[in-house]
């Protein structure tokens, strides 16, 4: 029995341990995230539109968006991508093997004809059914046969004409000047080969003919708690990571990449749950295997909303997806953790990513189970019980209070003070359930990584669509 | 997003300085529970103890940015409530007949919502008003303010001043077209255009080879009524620099303005630099050449360039200038070339007259590579159809 008390000891000890350096990690981040942005905001705003609108000299983009079911938001979405403020971009939608009426919105609306465009590159993908194209040229659709995401942006990248391509979710809404402000990084410094934009929470905001007219909360807990969430994820743990350049996320939202990048790397892995992720590595690895001097960034400023789950059962399921593509892309990349050869990415991005963020619940679920078993049997005395519980939720407060602050502290886009409280009030009581729930999805989907389980889907939420107002 | 060297130190100055506080609050907790006899109760309070400093101060941040926010909202409002009247005020007083001790007093007691208002007007008025503008401003003491806030360390309040200095026509501190941060030196020389110095044009076009291309685009857009002179009197000698920044700088303000000023033998001193500034220049010798001859010259000598990029690039250039010469080499690029370059053949030959298209329809019929006659083709039918 002594023996038995001395491993539970051992494991609670290194699970304190464990939540310190977490938490540690992420409190620096954090801190060098409010530090950075300050350097930044007092630095943005140079970006005038009229000059950039205008210029010959703006390289061209393609925005890529693969569509699967979108039948309730892509015509919205569509038209608000075509209406981006912009000299010259194209819009290229995949059609990825859609049952309802998304192409046949998309022809009627947009007036489009059957081309005979063809590929400028051979990624190879599931059969193109078709490609229509709008009468100016402008928009683009690839009817092609189901293959998931990764396939339907590689076929996208085959069509795509220009230097730099944007994927992005096509049911989500870009602010109009997302795409100025999100080229800056490719003008300022010709080594870049991927920027981030932020991902911002539509729920609750108000939405008009495809743009975001009204800032405000989300309106249920449960999407609160997932803006506190996304403020966390971009504002602290993004702006630091892009400051070291060793960002490992761009999200599949909304990103743009140098197009001769994406094809050097071979394009998004076919059957990734985490194409995303797992390109922005692979991107990494290969310029760091080369020698060559790249970034990697993450900007605040460019906008892109999107709808969050409203409900429990599609929040798992993103959640579980997201755990295991996380997970992949690690085990792909493996050989790059604790590599000096990888310098910080390797050291530290990696190491990050794997133990903080991917095994992470493994630790918190563990600390649950024993310190709960440990007080039933009474191995563990409640006031330690106590105490183990008020260190960790004030942790967590504290962290995403600060993301929270950082929202208000840089770009300010709640106008309304109680907006503002409310996501404070959502920061405080998401320690209480909702983080040991999202634990628990994170665990399934280690567990369903470590069964080896090969579902592959599109991990669909039902959404509600933008008109008139997202609520 | 660029930041200055001077900020990237503050920064690890900032995030060394709090690791440090923190660090030595670390040890100071262990040492506090170093006596704890079992290893659980000495880590718990280390852990529980250093959550609890940093969650207090942010949640007395939390509380304190509310309470900020809610004056921020207050102050909208009663500008919102002001606005009007500054509006009045201002509009009487620049057209010569308004109350100008009523104007002064809202200059001081609302200055922020009266500074923006007039600012508005400064922007969107010229003539008489916009004289009496610059005359209030140094009148009611906004010049001097800006001319303080030019020394800001935040870029968005030295970014405003800069600019409503030049507005009123007052001096640009010229250091400031050398500091270390690129935005301000680009807001510093658009400035220094706007307050119409006479050697501003000068000035601006040397220090433009420095800039990155987002400085060279806006730089290039303030100097867009000064394209006369400067293509006059400095261009050639830019575009012959051994310094390729400048030869490659002077390329992309032609092809920024778009506009017919022609160079004295441009494509040929484009034609001697490295492939990339001549690709750069390829669209600008629309704008910049003597003559069609000489421009098609250069771009006939590009499509015969062993390298698909000048190939395509030249291509694009064929149809924009309309070189029938060019159908010869087109075809053949359509018939062996990549892709890319094949497709641009295409459709520069759609764009070629009834020759082109002619050639287009037979490569679709009897052609190896039907498929990109048969894309340009169509995109120039249904493009001509609107």
């Amino acid at each position: 029995m002594t023996t038995f008390y001395h491993v539970i000891n051992v494991i609670l000890d290194v699970i304190i341990v464990y939540a310190f350096v977490s938490n540690f990690n992420y409190f620096v981040l954090m801190s060098l995230g409010y530090f950075v942005l300050r350097a930044q905001r007092s630095t943005e705003g140079s970006v005038e539109r009229d000059p950039l609108f205008k210029s010959r000299l703006m390289p061209p983009i393609s925005i890529i968006a693969p569509a699967h079911n979108e039948e309730l938001s892509i015509v919205q979405s569509t038209r608000s991508m075509l209406q981006l403020e912009y000299p010259e971009h194209e819009v290229i939608i995949v059609n990825d093997g859609s049952t309802d009426r998304t192409l046949q919105l998309l022809t009627d609306e947009f007036h489009l004809y059957k081309s005979s465009r063809q590929p400028l590159h051979n990624f190879v993908t599931g059969k193109v059914n078709a490609v229509y194209e709008s009468q100016n040229l402008k928009l683009l659709v690839i009817d092609k046969e189901g293959g998931g995401k990764s396939d339907s942006l590689n076929a996208a990248i085959n069509y795509a004409t220009t230097p730099l391509v944007a994927p992005v979710d096509s049911d989500s809404l870009l602010e109009g000047n997302s795409l100025l402000l999100v080229v800056k990084p490719f003008l300022e410094d010709e080594t870049t080969v991927a920027v981030g934009g932020i991902i911002r929470v539509v729920n609750g905001c108000t939405v008009e003919y495809g743009a975001v007219t009204k800032v405000a909360a989300p309106p249920s807990l449960l999407t609160k708690f997932q803006a506190v969430e996304y403020l966390r994820a971009f504002l602290g743990g993004r702006v630091a990571l892009s400051y070291m350049n060793s960002l490992l996320l761009i999200s599949g939202a909304f990103g743009l990449f140098r197009r001769d990048s994406v094809i050097e790397a071979g394009g998004f892995q076919a059957g990734s749950l985490a194409e995303d992720l797992e390109l922005v590595i692979r991107l990494h690895r290969i310029n760091r295997e080369k020698k060559r001097d790249y970034k990697i960034v993450f900007v605040p400023t460019p906008v892109c909303w999107t709808e969050v789950p409203d409900s429990r059962k599609n929040l798992s399921v993103q959640r579980i997806r997201w755990q295991r593509g996380g997970l992949e892309s690690m085990w792909k990349h493996r050989a790059m953790l604790f590599n000096p050869k990888f310098g910080v990415v390797g050291c530290f991005g990696m190491p990050y990513l794997l133990l903080l963020e991917l095994l992470g619940p493994c630790v918190e679920v563990t600390g649950y189970v024993i310190t709960i078993a440990g007080l039933l049997i009474g191995f563990i005395s409640a006031t330690t019980a106590l105490l183990f519980f008020i260190g960790s939720v004030l942790f967590g407060t504290m962290i995403s209070i600060s993301a929270v602050l950082l929202e208000e502290f840089t770009t300010r886009r709640y106008a309304h003070p109680l907006d503002l409280a409310s996501l404070i009030g959502a920061a405080f009581i998401e320690n209480f359930g909702y983080r040991q729930l999202n634990a628990l999805w994170r665990f399934r989907g280690i567990l369903e990584v470590a069964r080896a389980k090969k579902k592959r889907a599109w991990g669909r939420m039902k959404r509600r669509g933008f008109t008139p107002q997202t609520t | 997003m660029k930041i200055s060297e001077s900020s990237r130190i503050r920064v690890w100055i900032s995030i060394t300085l709090m690791l440090g506080i923190y660090v030595g609050a670390v040890y100071w907790i262990y040492r506090r529970a170093s006596g704890a006899s079992e290893s659980i109760a000495r880590l718990l309070p280390l852990a529980t103890g250093l959550a609890v400093v940093p969650c207090v101060l942010v949640i007395a941040l939390g509380i304190l940015s509310m309470i900020a926010k809610s004056f921020r909202y207050a102050a909208r409002v009663r500008a919102a409530r002001i606005s009007p009247e500054i509006r009045e005020t201002l509009a009487s007083v620049a057209v010569g007949d308004g109350d100008r001790e009523r104007l002064g007093w809202l200059a001081r007691q609302h200055a922020r919502p009266f500074e923006i208002i007039f600012t508005e007007f400064l922007a969107s008025f010229g003539g008489q008003i916009n004289a009496e503008l610059r005359i209030l401003a140094v009148e009611l003491g906004l010049a001097d303010r800006w001319r303080r806030a030019t020394r800001s360390r935040n870029f968005l309040v030295q970014k405003a001043a800069l600019a409503n200095l030049g507005r009123i026509g007052q001096a640009i501190d010229p250091g400031l077209l050398a500091h270390p941060l690129e935005q301000t030196r680009i807001e510093a020389a658009c400035a220094l255009l706007d307050s119409g110095a006479s050697d501003a044009p000068a000035q601006v076009f040397q220090m433009l080879p420095e800039q990155s291309l987002l400085g060279r685009i806006l730089l290039a857009d303030s100097l867009r009524p000064f394209a006369t002179e400067i293509c006059g009197r400095y261009m050639a000698d830019g575009l012959r620099s051994q310094d390729a920044r400048r030869a490659r700088a002077c390329v992309d303000l032609l092809r920024a303005w778009e506009r017919w000023i022609p160079i004295q033998g441009f494509s040929q001193l484009v034609a001697r630099r490295d492939i990339d500034l001549r690709l750069a220049a390829l669209p600008a010798l629309r704008y910049a050449s003597t003559s069609g001859q000489e421009a098609a010259h250069e771009v006939i000598a590009l499509l015969d360039f062993p390298d698909e990029r000048a190939q395509a690039e030249a291509a694009k250039a064929a149809s924009e200038l309309g070189i029938s010469a060019s159908i010869p080499l087109l075809v053949s690029q359509l018939r062996k070339s990549g892709p890319i370059p094949a497709l641009a053949a295409a459709k520069a030959l759609a764009e070629l007259g009834s020759e082109g298209r002619q050639l287009l329809e037979n490569e679709i019929y009897s052609g190896a590579r039907p498929q990109y006659a048969l894309q340009a083709l169509e995109q120039s039918l249904v493009a001509e159809r609107g």
